[in-house]
């Protein structure tokens, strides 16, 4: 992981340069989860085309705004693009209202027991809990992005989301029980659904 | 992904696995035109920041070039004027001695107690081509003083310049104008020279004053 974060070092170091190689192994390495991160926080496939172009032409234009003493280029490139992916749901509209906080407070005792995706196809289960990530408040939100979708590390995610590391693992754990409710209330309301029909 | 801590229940597996599936079936990434947009974007960034750079270095250049020229220009002018000879500084470590007033050779015929008399205007006539293409030493005026040796039907291609430092006290053996105030210093000075190795002028280009 230090080995790769130098080698990222040196190849902004690279880009800074002009050298177009480097600038193309850095987009091959962070494009995908860079473009993953901002589908998962917007829910939108133009809003992550454009902000992964926007946080890459970044990169191009002022590559000495990454400071290495700081982080990495990863969690460097993530900030970028958070930043972005909020500013363009800010300007879209996009942002999806919570409004479940409060009752979802009362069914955390019992979500965490339940059986909460029994009986759901895996097509099912993947269009509920990407729908239920949406509805997250953004915060907690980007920690089940970064952490369990992107699969990074709770000290990259904490540079990225520029916070402490328990702070990413306390808003990790409210997500999950968030998204356990969430999905809970989706699968009750499925069974009501069948029932009626 | 990140493993739920020890003590999960069975929702917590449940999600987990789910959440693997989600981030499975997210596997794709950027559409592959972004990175050739961003690739010539690179280009032309780096193109255009390599012609400012350019512009930058070359303006920088002009500008040093001018600057020194200017003050070139501009010491030149300075070392010309007779009044400045008279006012170099004291406790400055090397004194350079301004050319005096020179006369031109074929002028001063008189002997060396004229030569040292500084004359209002610097004159400074190039050396001129006698019919049968030889020059006359006497034509050569240029910064230097004619010496007691000084004959003037010696051509300039008979000598030879040579560039010594020697006290202030041998200068004056050899009939060179010095000032009084010259003491135990040293001198740089250019000497025209015949082939025997007589004197005939000196060019004074600075003193170096010991303690």
């Amino acid at each position: 992981m230090a080995e790769l974060s130098r080698d990222d070092q040196e190849l902004v170091r690279q880009i800074v340069r002009g050298d177009e190689a480097a600038f193309r192994a850095i987009y091959v390495r962070y494009q995908d989860p860079i473009y993953r991160f901002a589908l998962h926080m917007s829910g939108n496939g133009a809003t992550a085309e454009e902000v992964t172009q926007e946080a890459f032409m970044l990169l191009i234009t002022s590559p000495k705004s990454y400071q290495p003493e700081k982080g990495s280029v990863a969690g460097y490139l993530f900030g970028i693009a958070r930043n972005l992916t909020r500013r363009s749901m800010l300007r879209g509209h996009l942002n999806v209202p919570i409004a479940d906080d409060a009752d979802e407070g009362d069914g955390l005792a019992f979500a965490s027991d339940l059986d909460i995706l029994e009986d759901m196809t895996r097509a099912e289960t993947v269009e509920a809990l990407r729908g239920a990530i949406l509805t997250l408040p953004d915060l907690y939100r980007e920690a089940v992005v970064l952490c369990d979708l992107e699969e990074l590390s709770y000290a990259a995610a904490a540079e990225a989301l520029q916070c402490s590391e328990g702070t990413v693992a306390s808003r990790l754990h409210r997500a999950r029980s968030l998204l356990k409710t969430k999905l809970l209330k989706t699968k009750i309301l499925k069974t009501k659904l069948l029932k009626t029909n | 992904m990140r493993e739920i801590e020890s003590g999960s229940t069975k929702s917590d597996e449940q999600l987990a696995r789910a959440l693997r599936t989600v981030a499975g079936e997210s596997a794709g990434g950027a559409p592959s035109e972004i990175g050739n947009v961003l690739a010539g974007k690179f280009r032309s960034h780096h193109a255009r920041r390599r012609t400012t750079r350019r512009l930058l270095v070359t303006g920088l250049a002009a500008c040093l070039v001018a600057t020194v020229m200017l003050g070139g220009l501009l010491a030149r002018k300075k070392s010309l004027s007779p009044t400045s000879a008279q006012s170099s500084p004291k406790d400055s470590p090397v004194q350079t001695v301004l050319p005096q007033p020179s006369t031109t050779a074929a002028e001063d015929h008189s002997g060396p107690n004229q030569i040292s008399k500084p004359k209002p205007k610097f004159r400074a006539a190039r050396p001129s081509l006698k019919n049968d293409g030889t020059r006359n030493l006497a034509s050569h005026t240029v910064e230097f003083q004619a010496l007691p040796a000084y004959n003037s039907t010696v051509r300039l291609e008979d000598t030879s310049v040579v560039r010594v430092e020697l006290p202030s006290s041998a200068l004056r053996l050899v009939g060179a104008p010095m000032s009084g105030d010259s003491g135990q210093s040293r001198v740089l000075a250019d000497f025209l020279v015949g082939h025997d190795g007589t004197p005939y002028a000196v060019h004074l280009l600075g003193v170096r004053r010991t303690e």
